[in-house]
């Protein structure tokens, strides 16, 4: 019995590795893309702050030029 | 601070090696069930003052058939839910590197959109301040 009891507990230990990988593996694989997410929106953000800047420059542009040609 | 590593291969399932080995022992401890005297020595047979006679003995076989087919089929049912295992594995490892996979592209595909929204606003700022200047010229 002693062989027998050897050889299941090595299945189980062998299961239970394997299913703690798997479970790390989809824990990083969640945390990588949440990472990405947050790159993604920090990227649009400054998509963002860049955009209204430009606005605002040619609106003042737009402003000046049209004051002192009027 | 921990790296964190993206499409790393599974470790191994169970093994052929490892499930040979418990299927043989389970096997093998089946067929020591096959022995009536051990049946016999379980004690349900002995009783105080009582010698062992043909009737005990043939139950005491009968037990052993039983306890051997029992341990026979326990080792396959094992070995079958082993097997099942490792596909289970195995299936959820690939939903699993699916899913990202697809969360991979829906997130590039939206990046890709914003991008090109704020482009296209810029393009459209460019081209009112041309508007707007061309239109204090020829005014």
């Amino acid at each position: 019995m002693g062989d027998a009891n050897a050889a299941g507990y090595d299945i189980e230990a062998t299961k239970a590795n394997t299913d703690y990988a798997m479970k790390q593996q989809e824990a990083e694989r969640q945390l990588v893309l949440q990472g990405l997410q947050m790159m993604d929106r920090a990227q649009q953000n400054q998509n963002s702050v860049y955009n209204t800047r430009l606005q605002n420059m040619t609106g003042l542009a737009s402003n000046l030029l049209g004051g002192l040609f009027n | 601070m921990n790296n964190v590593q993206i499409n790393q291969q599974l470790p191994a399932a169970l093994s052929q090696q490892q499930m040979r080995a418990a299927m043989n022992n389970q096997y093998a401890n089946a067929m020591a069930m096959g022995d009536p005297r051990y049946s016999v020595k379980s004690g349900q047979y002995i009783r105080p003052g009582m010698s062992l006679g043909k009737g005990q003995w043939n139950q005491a076989g009968i037990d052993s058939a039983r306890k051997m087919a029992e341990g026979v089929s326990d080792a396959y049912r094992q070995d079958l839910a082993n097997q099942q295992y490792n596909a289970n594995v195995g299936l959820q490892g690939q939903a699993n590197q699916e899913g990202f996979t697809q969360a991979l592209g829906g997130l590039q595909q939206q990046n890709n959109y914003a991008n090109q929204m704020a482009a296209l606003q810029r393009q459209q700022t460019a081209m009112n301040f041309a508007t707007s200047l061309l239109g204090g010229l020829l005014n």
